[in-house]
């Protein structure tokens, strides 16, 4: 799995961040996403797939 | 706009209780109707009713944007708030005030004032076994953590809500929410001049200094955004808390489940913003001629954006009007979608759970006092204005660790 995130359609919700903390982070000044994993494990697939369906604006992605 | 003919012509969904409300739109529901012109204040609004409409509506600022509506509803008192801006400026100014309220910060927050805060308020319960848990906490507690997180004296609070409520009553009282707002800026203006001085670590400070991509936010962006986060933020939590609390004290199972298994809270406060979010219907304005749920709706027209029925949408969430803990994700639009979804969607989060949290593990027993009425009312604003209760005893203060969101 290749998880991508698009920081000019990022709106700061924090929503990835909740749902999948070892795989998304905020900035600290303006809480955009950064990815912390590109590639994580199998185990935390579900909750990518959660994090990628809570993104209020489809900032995030992943890819199989 | 006078040949249009209404749905429940009856009911006047900006200005009636409607405690009914979702029967209401169940029965529209049913009917398979996906937008219906409704009665709301003093003309015919749009409302939205299905869950894939009002998904798509919210995402798409461009072909409906926020800003036409806060333009006309709180632009004149408020300023230009981020809800009354669209594109790039809005990106900017969203970001520039984001940071404030991310899960990590509101994490911190929980610990170091959201818990003790609440805490606080119960202690002063001690000496009653009878109160109105309104006024005396929820909704005490989200105006204060308002206060606390800005930096603004506490002493002050009382003063402050007053200009808060001021701005609010415009259209209806123009000259007082404008005075309201010019005390409140004189207020504000040499807090913002000390915090630029001296920062410390608190969001008017966090505002003063924060800089993006070579932009500032301006005295007058700063204050726009203090003037929207009382209502924004303090109103609609205060709001869904009562309606919350009053369908836990409603229910014996619900309530001991809760008590019982710590755990089932977190999807217990996401089922209350299902069920009881507080703002159900949410008004907003076309800007051009559109067509949703294929119904034509002319250039300039009010609309209600249906987020209660859409989060009671019978093809997206089982038996809907059960209040249930097991819909794991919930996916509510109580915070909206697309690029105003709601900033401060985990603050409100860890106030319920906190607050649930406190409430049931402080006061033993405690239970809706016997004879008192207590309803959810309200459509634009949906909540519980009065809730007497009674407890046999009041614990002392205790710790709360945050949980992780339930989706």
């Amino acid at each position: 799995m290749r998880v991508t995130a698009d920081r000019k359609k990022c709106c700061s919700s924090g929503m990835c961040v909740a749902t999948a903390p070892d795989v998304f982070a905020q900035r600290e000044s303006d809480g955009l996403v950064t990815v912390l994993n590109e590639h994580p494990p199998e185990s935390l697939r579900a909750q990518v797939r959660r994090a990628v369906e809570s993104c209020p604006v489809g900032a995030i992605g992943a890819e199989e | 706009m006078t040949d249009i003919a209404p749905v429940m012509p009856e009911v006047n969904f900006g200005t009636d209780p409607v405690e009914d409300l979702h029967e209401r739109m169940a029965q529209l529901h049913a009917e398979g109707r996906r937008v219906v012109p409704v009665r709301y204040i003093d003309g015919i609004a749009w409302l939205i009713l299905k869950y894939d409409d009002l998904s798509e509506a919210f995402s798409d600022d461009v072909k409906l944007p926020s800003a036409p509506g806060y333009e006309r509803i709180s632009m004149p008192s408020m300023g230009r708030t981020m809800q009354a801006m669209k594109g790039e400026e809005h990106r900017i100014n969203r970001a520039l005030v984001a940071g404030a309220f991310q899960p990590a910060v509101i994490r911190k927050a929980a610990t170091e004032m959201l818990v003790p805060f609440a805490n606080r308020l119960i202690d002063g319960f001690a000496d009653r076994r009878q109160l109105d848990l309104v006024p005396e906490y929820t909704h005490r507690y989200p105006f204060g953590v308002i206060s606390n997180l800005l930096g603004i004296p506490i002493d002050d609070e009382k003063q402050v809500m007053d200009w808060v409520y001021g701005v609010l009553r415009f259209p209806w009282e123009p000259d007082k929410a404008l005075q309201a707002r010019r005390d409140l800026d004189v207020y504000l203006t040499p807090i913002l001049e000390e915090r630029r001085v001296n920062p410390k670590e608190d969001v008017i400070s966090r505002l003063v200094t924060a800089e993006l991509e070579g932009h500032k936010l301006t005295n007058e962006e700063i204050f726009a955004f203090l003037r929207l986060i009382y209502p924004a933020g303090a109103e609609t939590t205060f709001l869904t808390m009562g309606s919350m609390m009053l369908e836990v004290l409603s229910d014996r199972a619900l309530y001991q489940r809760l008590k019982g298994h710590p755990e089932d809270r977190v999807v217990a406060v996401e089922e209350a913003l299902r069920r009881h979010g507080a703002t159900p219907l949410l008004p907003r304005f076309t800007e051009n001629a559109v067509n949703i749920g294929g119904v034509d709706i002319p250039a300039n027209s009010q609309l209600l954006y249906g987020i209660a029925p859409a989060s009671h949408d019978p093809e997206e969430f089982e038996d809907p009007r059960t209040f249930s803990l097991e819909r794991r994700p919930n996916r509510h639009l109580a915070f909206g979608k697309g690029v105003h979804f709601c900033l401060g969607s985990h603050l409100a989060r860890e106030e319920l759970r906190v607050s649930l949290t406190l409430l049931l593990d402080r006061l033993p027993g405690l239970r809706r006092a016997e004879g008192e009425d207590a309803a959810i009312v309200g459509a634009p604003l949906r909540g519980v204005h009065k809730l007497i209760v009674e407890y046999d005893d009041v614990l002392p203060a205790i710790g709360y660790e945050s949980q992780r969101i339930a989706l």
